[in-house]
């Protein structure tokens, strides 16, 4: 059996609080590697509240680029219906270019066409109720209201007559 | 032996937060993306005036009439039975002061005995080619705001 160095020296009492303080400082080291993650929950907690309450499950709908919707105190929720989007001089319908404005109101061919195709789809995707009519009109705040006046014209001439113009803000409960 | 049982029957009082907090970062990640920043909302309009903008109360009904002359003047006409029965002619400095002027002449309206008595069912709005699509929605808000709900816009001609 080997005698250790330590054992030799059990009456030192100066070793004995040497070894002693020694433990007291890795004892603090390993205290000051501890996360103290109360906070970051608090946080999170906070946040995870703060979203839930915000949270909306009404349709969004996508506003194009170059486009600066108008303002209003009296915008209701947003239906889901196809939107027509129009800039200063150009004019998409979802999403999809149909051509220069001026011309698609001297011409409006294409765009009658793309309206009656969509709503053969969703007389066919909705068998048996009756076609509401609902389209999104988002236009910019600076385009002249007789573009949009002759632009409705066009839309519900091909049975589109719920018109929703795309708002910023004061969204109203129905 | 005494020290290590001693140690064994340490209770350790540690909530273990690990999945507590996967759970909460899931739940912010997913909420972040979902939200919407910008609140759109719509304003109907609905052009079918001539068939289902007909009056279904008992009460006297009257059709209002919004012509933009230009950006700064228009004519509010109120009809009763498709004749004319009050005109007001509207000019101001600006088109801010114009959607005021509109207003207030909306609410004298209503204050009045005819607007007390009856409810204005519908509204139809000429727009000009000098008035920009933000002040016509300024004033179909300013209509709104008096619970006009069939709302329609004049297809105008004229040059862009």
């Amino acid at each position: 059996m080997a005698i250790g160095s330590s054992a030799l020296n059990t009456g030192n009492f100066e070793h004995v609080l040497l070894n002693r303080n020694q433990r007291g400082k890795r004892r603090g080291k390993v205290l000051q590697a501890t996360l103290m993650l109360t906070s970051m929950v608090d946080m999170f907690s906070m946040l995870v509240c703060f979203m839930l309450q915000t949270f909306s499950s009404t349709p969004e709908i996508l506003v194009a680029k170059g486009v600066t919707l108008p303002d209003s105190i009296t915008g209701k929720t947003v239906k889901e219906a196809p939107v027509l989007s129009l800039n200063k001089d150009e004019l998409f319908l979802d999403q999809k270019l149909i051509g220069k404005t001026a011309v698609v109101l001297k011409k409006p061919d294409q765009l009658v066409s793309k309206l009656i195709d969509l709503r053969k789809s969703w007389v066919k995707a909705h068998p048996g109720e009756a076609f509401g009519g609902d389209i999104n009109v988002q236009a910019d705040k600076d385009v002249s209201s007789v573009v949009i006046s002759q632009l409705m014209g066009i839309v519900s001439g091909q049975h589109y007559s719920a018109i929703q113009l795309a708002v910023l803000g004061g969204v109203q409960a129905e | 032996m005494s020290e290590l049982r001693r140690k064994h029957r340490e209770i350790n009082a540690e909530l273990n937060l690990t999945t507590f907090i996967d759970l909460l970062s899931t739940i912010v990640c997913f909420l972040l993306i979902s939200a919407v920043w910008i609140q759109v909302g719509a304003l109907e309009i609905k052009q079918s005036h001539g068939t289902a903008g007909a009056s279904t109360s008992k009460k006297e009904s009257y059709e209002l009439e919004l012509k933009y002359v230009n950006k700064k003047s228009a004519n509010i006409v109120i009809k009763r039975d498709g004749k004319r029965f009050r005109r007001y002619r509207l000019k101001e400095e600006s088109p801010e002061a114009l959607i005021k002027k509109i207003d207030s002449t909306l609410d004298g309206w209503m204050q009045s005995k005819s607007g007390k008595r009856g409810k204005i069912e519908t509204a139809m709005i000429t727009p000009k080619r000098e008035v920009t699509y933000g002040e016509m929605v300024l004033a179909l808000d300013a209509l709104r705001k008096y619970k006009i709900v069939n709302i329609g816009v004049v297809p105008t001609k004229g040059e862009i």
